[in-house]
């Protein structure tokens, strides 16, 4: 007994000190991740002017074609992203070395010039940050996949620690003191929805395996990873550049052809060394039904039209992969199991902030005795982060509304906003005495939420926006009704923990 | 139809987690007063597994066996979350609340109306109108 007794002490340990070191970082990973379901509809949220008026995608490819030559015929990739009802405009990259720096334009499908649209990065921004955190995109991805790993390792010891899932599986104690109140939420959040926090850790830690763990593709295929592709059933290999210029079909025929030999529109093409004699077209297609997160592919002769090879069937291990990383992505969901998924990703959420909070309530000075360095340190870094976070999204919403149209590098004084907000409500919250602080960290939140409708209605004013501006209003409700409840107790009450939790990112 | 059955699935969740909660003394306390009989501990959990399979029929048999665990899984987080603040409910509906009264005789349950009714000084049995 007293060895168990033991064994989970120190888990309780491992689990408190792992569960607060990445805190911070993970409840924003869960937000914006959380916001990613809804990424399409925040993108045609932030991209007003862009209708879904029908295009013929395959003229709509042609022009692109003739864009990307004007703009860098001697490329070594170009993507097209065709134009479908979610996305209208067709969304073009080019780039001279395969490390990047990736260009980025959208198009206007009928006159194959750059699109009237705002420039904004939409919600495209929400997903990159939720793995890259804004960083370089390698430092981004170690630092969100060590964060996942301890996430991995605080769920499984919050699991051994946690004497009472089953009898405690449906408890949420209001009437006992705030400590066991926070408990009882971070539980309730946490074990309610563990299948989902343990599949969508691992799963995203699958979704970055290769960088993670190299050495064994290393090991057999060297330095040719497009080989080792190839063989999983994840790319069709090119053909080798030739070294002399040659001459493209326009590409609309490529995706005529691609069309006629699977009966589907392609989703992307992507054209590789275009300048060249030996250019590779090929067309990716929508993910089949079903779970896995694979693309079906043609590649052609971008000069002859003549096609070169299709992905074959994926293996085993492909499949499983592609199946893990389908889960975390969830693109197979329609509307009731998104709603699931995006639940579940708020209650994620939840259990980060109620745990942070867990913390600093658990060591609650008593009466007026003055509260140490270390637990200041959590408290304002948890009122930064909770209540900042929000506070950075609804900025950025708002500043895709009310930012000049022709700003100078407009995408990138929204994500500005973003960061700026955040920022900022964070140094307001901190400088608020301990009592007060909750409150006017959630009540700013709540008026930026709320602002949102309003601006809206204003500056665009369009009844297909109706849904996403009444989830901002909803949103901002749950915030108002979470800074009322800090007020009223002054010491944040568990109730609060829900209304407050629940402000994460939604569309 | 799809919508149906995506309620379907979160109604037989919902009544099967509803139906554990209650085997549950805590949660059967809050409903009706008392810590769950004995005998009816065994009725309560195989209804509420029966619940929770049932959900888990109705979520294959409308999405397939592909989609259709992932939807149950998500379906069981969701109505489990409803289950919760009702488990708690203070005021049970009028007819379970009769019958507390009468069976309520539990000294420890007199002892938490005592805390919150001011009435209790008075009578043994708590009368909520004169």
């Amino acid at each position: 007994v007293s060895q168990a007794r033991s064994v989970r002490r120190s888990m309780a340990w491992l689990h408190t000190w792992s569960g607060l070191v990445v805190g911070w970082v993970l409840f924003a990973i869960f937000v914006t991740g959380t916001a990613s379901y809804y990424r399409t509809e925040i993108s045609q949220w932030m991209r007003p002017e862009l209708t879904d008026a029908a295009s013929d995608p395959v003229a709509a490819a042609t022009r692109a074609g003739t864009f990307l030559q004007k703009t860098m015929a001697d490329a070594a990739g170009w993507s097209v992203r065709l134009p479908n009802a979610e996305n209208p405009a067709v969304e073009v990259f080019w780039w001279q070395s395969p490390v990047g720096p990736f260009h980025h334009a959208l198009l206007d499908p009928v006159t194959g010039e750059p699109s009237r649209a705002r420039d904004t990065r939409g919600g495209d921004f929400l997903y990159r940050f939720h793995f890259e955190l804004n960083l370089p995109p390698i430092w981004g991805r170690w630092i969100v996949s060590a964060c996942a790993m301890i996430l991995l390792i605080a769920l499984i010891s919050g699991i051994v620690t946690h004497r009472r899932i089953f009898v405690d599986f449906f408890t949420f104690r209001r009437d006992r003191s705030a400590q066991r109140g926070w408990l009882d939420a971070h539980n309730v959040t946490g074990v309610l929805a563990l299948p989902f926090h343990l599949m969508i850790v691992y799963t995203g830690l699958v979704t970055l395996a290769s960088m993670l763990m190299p050495w064994g593709v290393r090991t057999v295929y060297g330095e040719d990873a497009l080989r080792y592709y190839a063989e999983a059933g994840v790319m069709t290999p090119g053909r080798a550049p030739q070294g002399r210029p040659g001459a493209l079909l326009p590409l609309g025929e490529i995706v005529a052809r691609a069309v006629a030999a699977r009966g589907e529109m392609p989703e992307v093409l992507m054209v590789s060394m275009p300048g060249d004699a030996g250019a590779t077209a090929t067309a990716y297609f929508e993910e089949p039904h079903g779970l896995a997160h694979l693309h079906p592919q043609i590649a052609y002769a971008a000069d002859t039209g003549a096609e070169i090879g299709r992905v074959g069937e994926a293996g085993a291990a492909t499949r499983t992969g592609a199946v893990m990383a389908g889960l975390h992505e969830a693109h197979f969901a329609a509307a009731p199991l998104r709603l699931l998924f995006f639940l579940c990703g708020v209650m994620g959420a939840a259990t980060v902030a109620s745990g942070l909070v867990l913390w600093t309530v658990a060591r609650a000075p008593k009466g007026s005795d003055p509260e140490g360095f270390g637990l200041r340190l959590v408290r304002v870094l948890n009122l930064g982060t909770v209540g900042g976070l929000p506070v950075g999204l609804a900025a950025y919403f708002l500043a895709n509304r009310l930012l000049p149209f022709g700003l100078e590098a407009r995408a990138d004084w929204e994500v500005r906003s973003f960061f700026g907000a955040w920022l900022l409500a964070a140094v307001v919250s901190a400088l608020y005495q301990r009592a007060r602080a909750w409150k006017a960290a959630l009540g700013l939140a709540a008026c930026a939420f709320l602002a949102i409708p309003i601006v809206d209605a204003v500056t665009v004013g369009e009844a297909r926006f109706l849904g996403f501006d009444l989830a901002m209003t909803a949103l901002g409700l749950l915030l108002l009704l979470a800074a009322r409840l800090a007020s009223r107790r002054h010491a944040l009450s568990p109730r609060t923990a829900e209304a407050a939790l629940h402000r994460t990112a939604q569309a | 139809v799809t919508t149906a059955a995506h309620a379907l699935t979160l109604l037989l969740a919902f009544s099967g987690f509803a139906a554990l909660a209650l085997s549950l003394d805590r949660h059967h306390r809050a409903a009706f007063r008392t810590p769950v009989p004995r005998r009816r501990v065994g009725g309560l959990r195989a209804a509420g597994w029966s619940g929770l399979a049932l959900a888990f029929a109705a979520a294959v048999g409308s999405s397939g066996w592909t989609f259709g665990p992932v939807q149950w899984v998500g379906s069981l987080t969701a109505s489990a979350l409803a289950v919760v603040p009702s488990s708690h409910c203070r005021s049970p509906p009028p007819c379970c609340r009769l019958r507390s009264r009468i069976e309520c005789a539990a000294p420890e349950d007199l002892l938490r109306l005592n805390r919150h009714r001011a009435d209790m000084k008075r009578s043994l049995l708590p009368a909520r109108r004169p």
